[in-house]
C-alpha cells in the first residue's frame, strides 16, 4: 500500500498515534503484499509536548527549537533554595527531568516546592531569589532536550 | 468625617472582580488608598485590574483555584504590603474562615467581625438567635435537616406545604428550592445540597415555610466599633427571578413611615444581637397585612447598594471601609432623610427569550446611558469578552428622582439609550417590566416575575 495522498487511512493514522511518544524515525510494516514505510525527522522537541498541540499530518515536520517554560504553580515569594545556606536546586546550565525541584515559594509562611514539569536544560533564569511572583509567572526558560537513546 | 484617622489603612486589596472590584477601587481612590486588584488568568483584560494600581493573578479561570483560592489570596496581600482586603459580595465575603486567616495574618478584613459573619452566615443559627432577640421569623427547622431522616417527611408535614429549602450558610438564590407536595422533597433536598456545596462550600439545609405573595424588603444597617448601630432607609428587592434579584427600588411604594421605623428597629435589634461592624443588609419577608419576618441578614455590602446611596447621599463603600478602620457613625437613623426615590435595574449578559441562559462572549459594541439622574455601575467596554466562568452581573443602571414616576422615567430613558451589541442582556426584560401596569401601581410580590412578564412559563 503506497499512501502517498494524505488520506486519511485508520491504520496509518493509528500506528502514527503509537509512534508519537516513541524515539522511532523509520518503520516498515510488510503484510502479505502491502507496506507502509514511515520515516520521521529526528524529534527536536521533547516528548512531553502534550500531543493535542499537534495536529494530525504535523507530527512528521521538524519544527523549530523553542524554549520550554517553568512557571509559578502559585502567588508567593520564589527562593532557588529551601534556605539561604543551601546551594541553590538548580543553576543555568543544569539539566532538569520532569518532577524535579527547582524552587520553593514561601505562600503564608509555609514553604512549598516549585518542581519541573518539562525535561531540558536551564538556558534562563527569570526571576532573583526572594522575588514575589504570580500565579503562572515565568520562573525558567529550558532548552527543550533530546531524550537519551536506550 | 474627613479627619486624618491614624488607623486608616494604606493599601487595600480588592478579593473580588468585575463591576464591584471597580466600585471598591474608585472609592478607595476617592479615599486616598492604594489598591491592589486580584485577577485570574483569563481576567487580565478585565476593567478592574485596569482601574487598580497594582494587579496579581492568584490562579486560573475556575473560582476555586483563583477568586476563591484564600492561600493565594492572602499570598497576593502579603507580598504587594496590602493592610486590608475588601471581600466585595459573593466569593469570599461570608466566609468566616477567610476572615479568620485575615485576621491572623494581620490583614484587616474591611467586613464584620468574624463571629458575626459566623453567627449570621449560619441561616439557622441565625434564626434562633434573631427569635431569641425578639424579631419575628418564618416558621420551619431549627437545625439543618438530614435527607436520611425517617422524620423528614413529618418535620415537613409540620411546616405545611408549600415550603422552601435553603442553604445554611446561603444567599443569593443559590441552594434554594420550593416544594409544593412531598413527592419534590427529596429531589429538593437533595438539588439545594448540591447547589449549597458548590455555592458555599457547605451542603447544609434548612426548611421554612413559604409565605404567598410576600414583598422582599430589607434594610441597610450600619455598626461601629462602639456598639452603635443605625438604619437606613428600605430597599425593595421584590422584582426577582428564582430568587436572584433583578430591579431594586428605595424608598418602597408599601412602606409607610411607621412601617419603616417598626422594621428599622428590628434590623437595628438584629445588628445589636451580634455586635455588627461596618455595613450589612437584614432581609424580610412583608405579607399584605404588612406582618413582616426576618429572613437573613448579609454580612457584606450588596448588588443593590446604590440605591441607598442615591437616596441618602452617603457613600456606602466609603462609610465600609471607615468604620472598618475604627471609625465612629456620627448620625443617627432619624437624621437619615429620604431625598427622592431611586431604582437598580440589573443588566446581566443572559438571554431572557433563551429561559436566561449566560451569554458570554465579545462585546462588540457598549454605549452606556447618561444625562440628569442616571448612574451605570460595569466593568463592561467594547472589545470586553466577559468569560464564562463568573455570574452574568454586566451593569447596574440606577436612576434617581424626586419620586418613583420620575425615576422610572429616567430608567425607561436609560434602557433606550444603553447599546450592548455581541452579548445578550436583560435590557428588554427590564423594559418590559418597567411598562408593566402592576409595577407602575407598586404591586410588587416576589413572584412578579414569574406572573407578570415570564407568563408563568419560567420554571418556578
Amino acid at each position: 500500500m503506497n499512501n502517498k495522498n494524505n488520506d486519511h487511512n485508520p491504520e496509518i493514522e493509528q500506528i502514527l498515534d503509537i509512534l508519537r511518544p516513541t524515539d522511532v524515525v523509520e518503520l516498515k510494516v510488510v503484510d502479505g503484499d502491502s507496506s507502509i514505510f514511515i520515516r520521521r525527522p529526528k524529534p527536536t522537541t521533547p516528548n512531553n509536548l502534550s500531543p493535542t498541540d499537534k495536529k494530525p499530518g504535523e507530527i512528521a515536520m521538524p519544527r523549530e527549537t523553542r524554549p520550554l517554560v517553568i512557571k509559578s504553580p502559585l502567588v508567593g515569594t520564589f527562593y532557588f533554595s529551601p534556605s539561604p545556606d543551601k546551594p541553590p536546586y538548580v543553576l543555568v546550565g543544569n539539566h532538569v527531568g520532569v518532577g524535579q525541584k527547582v524552587g520553593v515559594i514561601e505562600t503564608m509562611k509555609i514553604f512549598k516546592d516549585v518542581t519541573s514539569n518539562v525535561r531540558g536544560k536551564i538556558i534562563r533564569v527569570l526571576v532573583e531569589s526572594g522575588q514575589k511572583v504570580e500565579y503562572g509567572q515565568e520562573l525558567f526558560l529550558v532548552e527543550p532536550e533530546e531524550p537519551k537513546n536506550v | 468625617m474627613s479627619r486624618k484617622n491614624p488607623k486608616m489603612f494604606k493599601k487595600v486589596l480588592i478579593a473580588n472582580r468585575g463591576e464591584i472590584a471597580c466600585r471598591i477601587i474608585r472609592a478607595c481612590r476617592e479615599m486616598g488608598l492604594k489598591t491592589v486588584a486580584i485577577r485570574s488568568e483569563v481576567d487580565s483584560n478585565c476593567l478592574h485590574v485596569k482601574l487598580a494600581d497594582e494587579s496579581i493573578c492568584v490562579g486560573p479561570g475556575p473560582v476555586l483555584d483563583s477568586y476563591l483560592n484564600i492561600p493565594s489570596i492572602i499570598s497576593a496581600a502579603e507580598i504587594t504590603g496590602a493592610d486590608a482586603i475588601h471581600p466585595g459580595y459573593g466569593f469570599l465575603a461570608e466566609n468566616t474562615y477567610f476572615a479568620e486567616v485575615c485576621e491572623s495574618c494581620g490583614i484587616k478584613f474591611i467586613g464584620p467581625d468574624k463571629d458575626s459573619i459566623a453567627r449570621m452566615g449560619d441561616k439557622v443559627a441565625a434564626r434562633r438567635l434573631m427569635r431569641k432577640a425578639g424579631i419575628p421569623i418564618i416558621p420551619g427547622t431549627e437545625e439543618p435537616v438530614d435527607i436520611n431522616s425517617a422524620d423528614l417527611a413529618k418535620v415537613a408535614r409540620r411546616i405545611g406545604y408549600p415550603l422552601m429549602v435553603k442553604a445554611a450558610a446561603g444567599g443569593g438564590g443559590k441552594g434554594m428550592r420550593l416544594v409544593r407536595n412531598e413527592s419534590e422533597l427529596i429531589p429538593a433536598i437533595s438539588i439545594a445540597q448540591s447547589e449549597a456545596k458548590i455555592a458555599f462550600g457547605n451542603p447544609a439545609v434548612y426548611l421554612e415555610k413559604y409565605i404567598e405573595e410576600p414583598r422582599h424588603i430589607e434594610f441597610q444597617i450600619m455598626g461601629d466599633s462602639k456598639g452603635k448601630v443605625i438604619y437606613l432607609p428600605e430597599r425593595d428587592c421584590s422584582i426577582q427571578r428564582r430568587h436572584q434579584k433583578l430591579l431594586e427600588e428605595s424608598p418602597s411604594v408599601f412602606v409607610s413611615d411607621s412601617l419603616r421605623k417598626k422594621m428599622g428597629r428590628a434590623a437595628v435589634r438584629a445588628g445589636e444581637a451580634i455586635d455588627y461592624l461596618t455595613v450589612g443588609t437584614v432581609e424580610f419577608l412583608v405579607d399584605k397585612k404588612k406582618n413582616f419576618y426576618f429572613m437573613e441578614m448579609n454580612t457584606r455590602i450588596q448588588v443593590e447598594h446604590p440605591v441607598t446611596e442615591m437616596v441618602t447621599g452617603l457613600d456606602l463603600v466609603k462609610e465600609q471601609i471607615r468604620l472598618a478602620a475604627g471609625e465612629k457613625i456620627l448620625v443617627d437613623s432619624d437624621d437619615i432623610t429620604i431625598r427622592g426615590a431611586a431604582i437598580e435595574c440589573r443588566i446581566n449578559a443572559e438571554d431572557p427569550e433563551k429561559e436566561f441562559l449566560p451569554s458570554p462572549g465579545k462585546i462588540e459594541q457598549f454605549i452606556l446611558p447618561g444625562g440628569p439622574g442616571i448612574r451605570v455601575d460595569t466593568h463592561g467596554y467594547a472589545g470586553y469578552i466577559i468569560p464564562s466562568f463568573y455570574d452574568s452581573l454586566l451593569a447596574k443602571i440606577i436612576s434617581m428622582g424626586e419620586n418613583r414616576a420620575e425615576a422610572i422615567g429616567k430608567m425607561q430613558r436609560a434602557l433606550r439609550e444603553f447599546i450592548i451589541e455581541g452579548v445578550k442582556t436583560t435590557i428588554p426584560l427590564h423594559q418590559q417590566i418597567l411598562n408593566n401596569e402592576d409595577f407602575l401601581k407598586g404591586e410588587v410580590f416576589t413572584n412578579f416575575l414569574h406572573k407578570h412578564i415570564l407568563g408563568g412559563t419560567d420554571g418556578k
